[in-house]
């Protein structure tokens, strides 16, 4: 125990420590660089021995609870700043700290000619922080800490070249859309404190049937369930961090922070966090099967539309983001399900895998000089094959290939989808939307392979070449690991062996339903994933393109520009804003000016003190009300002090 | 009172240092001295910290009083005391004031001596409505914090001073004016209720009023309810009535600004506590939902308005109407949690729109406009500078981890929980939050953001006076955002005894 709390302590203190002598102590890039990897080296073998540790003990064990000072007390308010350690932050720790060290010294060589490395790697090594205070909470407010510290890194990294316009743009579209998820957030932390008079999820759970059963709000249309409305407020914030409809859209232009960035914060991790909170929440959400069915269906909606979307980007990491909002789609509607650990299981391969596509991404950007218009590139293949290789294995792990990782993660989901739960019964239709999501994601990455490595260069304006070790090795680490990640959790085909990652939740997700391997599901998703993707590559790997080309689909479907546009995602928030803009001036230009102030200085003209409300600034009128109040106070404080002496 | 009166140091310490501004120094030592004056102030108000100082966390009633006849004829005196509600507020006020003086080193030429003398008479005018437990003497502080502040604006001001101070005075005048009277219904109905002898002791009048409402009608409380209503709510300034504000912050000058949106909105979030919830617990609880309302449309108001502001200083302005918002939603959901994050967000909010308006002022020296077109690119220029005003920046929109948040968290917890209040205050209040991003990042865009221009090109990065300035300020931005107990704590009795469940707010409903 007292092991743990020293371990866990060290393990948030690391990367604070790169952040605090980043910001104060080095100027250089490289050293930078170099102090940022060297703490998440650090942190990675702590995570290591405090899995040691974990694993030391029997699995009903398996939850250390500590605190570290408190934070907050204010009254009955009692907020520790403490952290919570069980298999699901185990497994969070390990994707964080694991998938983190690699891309921190990836980004050693790709930010060599970065205008500002120094500030990046305080970002990078901040993010981190804030991540592993997300997932080792304790209690609701703590986590909050963390969920919106990965929010602000996430503005800040996007915000990055803050010269150009897209990434103003985006860093505030993004910060202003989590914020809305986080009013989501921040309410139903509210509610719980409320009905709980605790913010501790050690003294919630346990208790949530008994406190929320049965409860009801009063609500405009009526009387709704506590744990409903508690768990409808949650989504909101799932569904800005986790970029779900219709909070999704702030995910495809945060790709205008650096590409490692991208891959840590707006792939692998932090877009992660609202299946973590689903996951963590459990408890609450069992308690409301109309909105897990709810959730289940925005993620299964979700995966689809962004998955066609991905057809219709000619950016190349505008078709990963796009990906990575279908992925996390997938994630989402398995823990709608109450498939936790398909969810969970996924959020890892997953992590790997598209933290490998995003850095092979950024390869590609990096040696093609900066191009990220998939139309100007073609055959990469030769100058970078290095980069090619580990592209095509993250590929074949995210279109689910057998035996990649994503095959047997993503199986998992849809097996959940034709699960039959006790609660909510089966799920056909979010079964049949997941299948077609995969078939598409095939096809998107073959269209991407042929576009960006095969063929001929389109535009020869620029000599492509392969990165430099320190970026190619976190690729092939990571593309092993999208080849065996499976091993993690693979059916159970001979009792007692496999689906490791289930049984390690098992003391977390107590009677959550294991899913049964079928071997139907899994083969039809993968032949239907294989043609797909030879229906991608037969379209785009066989015919020579000009530079500016028009995707040839679009002669086929007549709503390729919607896939372009994202079905025109992007005008609802125009609509918003637009709304925004107009209220905020009219109250600022008419209202407050004429309206409340108007009424006051006629008031004031009323009573007779005209130059008050004219306001041309004579100083007669200074004079006037000085001498007035100097004659009045002289003759109060005289009088008072006269019958003081006498 | 035998031993050191401390509180009565605190309060005219600063005077004494204004009256050393009649000595006809060099403007340099005049701020020197006046800075020193101010430091005093603050060490000797150091002496208050609980656990290694005089005040006592585990009192709830008020603490280092002294009293001195007055006035006998009109039972006036000179009564001081400080408990778990002003003691940070005190605190708040001797930690500004030498940072604000320590600002004018650079920006006030004029007139030094005279200008220092007014920043030292408002320190002793503040402490004074903080520290007076009689209502009387309450009220000549609280009219006398309206001078020095004229003449501040009046005579250092930008080009419309004159309007705008001139306003600002005949506005929050005003509404003294009916607290005056209240003031004095209070006195003599006391005096005729009891001895005969009118009198303006606030804990004896509030003690006889809470026994038997001083044989006062429901009716004749609540309008006395109004009448000291009227006089906090414009010096907070609650919506609808804060059109004073952005006038009196674009005209004054940088240090005047700093303590008015630092302190002096303080004040009348601290009349709510010191005297309408005591006093008037009935009118309190009746009209608690619509000043609830106030307050909400203040918290939206005041930050869809700051957004299109072309003026910086005006849009921090505006993001005060709304953060007061909340400190008056946490003050009347009459629960513990809402009234301790209200006093800490008072002093959040002290901290960090003192600090916004210091920063604005930096760069308001350097380029001699506030308009937000004409920057660009600090980011690049100034990155120190910009670095700073970001923790600040996010500091004011809440963000967990600095002071604003903890503050705006604690009320909400408040306001939810409130059996006055509840839920649908709670979720449009939060609606600020989202806001608050949105104007702040907007002004942390156009001004940070972006390439430089040839209007700032050649800005220098921060001095090393400016650094002294804000250095403090983000030290204890940070500290209380991640550690608040300690602070909390040390009201908590105090707070118990006004809204806990024993209280006669709560127990009589």
């Amino acid at each position: 125990m007292d092991v743990l709390y020293t371990l866990l302590t060290v393990l948030v203190v690391l990367p604070l420590l790169g952040v605090v002598v980043n910001t104060f102590f080095i100027r250089q890039g490289r050293t930078a660089g170099l102090v940022a990897s060297g703490v998440m080296v650090a942190a990675f073998v702590v995570t290591l021995v405090i899995l040691v540790q974990l694993l030391g003990l029997a699995p009903e064990k398996r939850v250390v609870d500590v605190t570290l000072y408190n934070w907050i007390e204010a009254g009955p308010l009692h907020v520790p700043f403490g952290f919570l350690l069980d298999p699901l932050s185990m497994v969070m720790l390990l994707l964080i700290t694991g998938v983190g060290t690699l891309i921190h010294i990836y980004s050693i060589g790709y930010m060599a000619h970065d205008a500002r490395p120094v500030r990046y790697f305080v970002y990078l090594n901040l993010f981190v922080t804030s991540m592993l205070i997300l997932v080792l909470a304790n209690n609701y407010l703590v986590l909050f800490l963390g969920w919106e510290g990965v929010g602000l890194c996430s503005y800040l990294l996007i915000g990055s070249n803050f010269e150009r316009k897209v990434a103003q743009d985006a860093s505030l579209k993004a910060f202003v859309m989590n914020r809305i998820g986080d009013f989501g957030l921040m309410l139903a932390i509210l509610g719980i404190y409320k009905h709980f008079g605790t913010l501790n999820f050690g003294a919630i759970f346990p208790r949530a049937a008994e406190v929320m059963g049965g409860q009801h709000i009063n609500f405009i249309g009526g009387p709704i369930g506590l744990a409903t409305a508690i768990c409808f407020l949650m989504f909101i914030g799932v569904a800005g961090k986790s970029a779900q409809i219709p909070l999704f859209v702030w995910l495809p232009d945060a790709m205008a922070g650096p590409t490692p960035a991208s891959a840590l914060i707006h792939a692998a991790t932090m877009v992660t966090s609202g299946v973590y909170l689903i996951a963590r929440n459990h408890a609450i959400f069992a308690l409301s099967p109309a909105t897990s069915n709810f959730v289940a269906t925005i993620g299964a909606l979700t995966a689809f539309v962004a998955a066609s979307a991905a057809i219709g980007q000619y950016d190349i990491k505008k078709v990963l983001a796009y990906s990575t909002v279908s992925q996390l789609g997938f994630m989402v509607a398995a823990a709608g399900l109450g498939a936790y650990t398909a969810a969970l299981f996924h959020l890892l391969t997953h992590g790997i895998f598209k933290a490998l596509l995003f850095l092979a991404a950024g390869a590609v950007i990096h040696g093609a000089h900066d191009v990220q218009d998939m139309r100007r590139m073609g055959g990469l293949k030769r100058a970078m094959p290095r980069t090619y290789w580990t592209y095509v294995f993250g590929a074949l792990a995210l279109s689910g290939i057998f035996p990649f990782a994503g095959f047997w993660s993503k199986d998992d989901i849809i097996g959940a989808a034709f699960h039959n739960y006790p609660e909510t019964g089966t799920h056909p239709i979010i079964g049949v939307i997941l299948i077609v999501s995969a078939g598409l994601t095939a096809f998107y990455m073959a269209r991407q392979i042929a576009l960006v490595f095969h063929g001929s260069q389109r535009d020869t304006s620029y000599h492509p070449h392969e990165s430099e070790p320190t970026m190619t090795l976190p690729l092939v680490i990571l593309a092993v690991g999208a080849l065996i990640g499976g091993l993690i959790n693979l059916p159970s085909f001979v009792p007692g062996i496999g689906e490791g990652l289930g049984r390690f939740f098992e003391p977390v997700f107590v009677g959550s339903d294991a899913i049964p391997f079928s071997p139907l599901l899994a083969g039809l998703t993968l032949v239907l994933a294989l043609a797909m993707g030879y229906l991608g590559w037969q379209t785009y790997a066989h015919r020579t393109w000009k530079a500016k080309f028009r995707d040839p689909i679009s002669r086929f479907i007549p709503a390729f520009e919607a896939f372009e546009t994202a079905f025109g995602s992007d005008e609802y928030v125009q609509f918003f804003i637009r709304g925004f803009r107009a209220t905020a001036s009219f109250l600022s230009r008419i209202f407050d000016p004429l309206g409340i102030d108007g009424l006051v200085n006629g008031a004031a003209r009323l009573v007779g003190l005209s130059g008050v409300g004219v306001g041309r600034g004579q100083s007669g009128y200074l004079r006037n009300y000085t001498l007035v109040f100097l004659v009045g106070a002289v003759a109060v404080i005289g009088y008072f002090g006269f019958a003081a002496l006498r | 009172m035998t031993s050191l009166p401390i509180l009565s140091l605190i309060l005219w310490l600063p005077l004494v240092g204004a009256l050393l501004m009649l000595v006809p120094l060099p403007a340099r030592t005049a701020k020197i001295v006046a800075l020193l004056a101010s430091l005093a102030v603050f060490v000797v108000s150091l002496l208050l910290i609980p656990g290694i100082g005089l005040f006592n966390s585990h009192t709830a009633g008020l603490q280092l009083t002294e009293t001195m006849a007055w006035i006998p004829s009109f039972g006036i005196n000179y009564r001081l005391g400080i408990d778990g509600i002003s003691l940070w507020l005190v605190m708040l006020t001797t930690f500004l004031t030498p940072l604000t003086i320590l600002s004018t080193f650079e920006s006030v030429s004029t007139r030094v001596r005279a200008f220092e003398a007014f920043m030292l008479m408002l320190e002793t005018g503040m402490l004074g409505v903080f520290l007076a437990q009689d209502l009387f003497l309450f009220y000549i502080f609280w009219e006398f914090t309206l001078v020095p502040m004229y003449f501040l604006i009046g005579i250092w001001g930008g080009q419309r001073r004159i309007y705008a101070t001139v306003k600002f005075f005949l506005y929050t005048f005003t509404g003294s004016v009916f607290m005056l009277l209240a003031i004095i219904v209070l006195g003599v109905v006391y005096g005729r209720s009891t001895s005969g002898q009118v009198n303006f002791d606030l804990q004896a009048v509030t003690k006889a009023i809470q026994a038997n409402g001083l044989g006062l009608s429901q009716t004749t409380l609540r309008w006395l309810f109004l009448a000291f209503f009227a006089a906090f709510a414009i010096k907070v300034p609650m919506w609808p009535f804060h059109s004073w504000l952005p006038d009196a912050h674009t005209e004054a000058p940088t240090a005047g600004s700093v303590i008015l949106a630092g302190v002096m909105l303080k004040l009348g979030a601290y009349g709510f506590l010191r005297f309408n919830l005591p006093l008037f617990p009935e009118a309190t609880h009746f009209f608690a939902p619509a000043i609830g309302v106030l307050a909400v449309i203040g918290i939206i108001y005041g930050a869809l308005v700051a957004f299109p502001q072309k003026d910086i200083k005006k849009l921090v302005a505006y993001s005060s109407v709304s953060h007061m918002g909340f400190v008056v939603l946490g003050i009347f959901a009459l629960t513990p949690e809402g009234v301790h994050g209200a006093i800490l967000q008072m002093v959040n909010h002290g901290l960090s729109t003192g600090a916004l308006f210091l920063i604005v002022g930096f760069i308001y020296e350097r380029r001699h406009t506030r308009d937000i077109e004409a920057f660009g690119g600090l980011w690049k220029v100034m990155p120190v500078y910009s670095f700073l005003s970001l923790v600040i920046i996010l500091s004011s929109l809440g963000l967990p981890g600095l002071n604003g948040f903890v503050g705006e968290a604690t009320i909400m917890f408040g306001t939810m929980k409130s059996a006055v209040l509840g839920w649908p205050f709670a979720a449009f209040g939060l609606t600020g939050v989202i806001l608050a991003a949105v104007y702040l990042l907007w002004m942390f865009r156009k001004v940070m953001m972006g390439d430089v221009n040839q209007n700032t090109a050649a800005m220098r990065d921060v001095t090393r006076t400016e650094l002294a300035i804000l250095i403090p300020l983000i030290v204890l931005i940070i500290g209380i955002g991640l550690y608040a107990s300690p602070f909390f704590r040390t009201m908590d009795p105090s707070i118990e005894a006004l809204v806990g469940p024993g209280s006669k707010l709560v127990a009589n409903r």
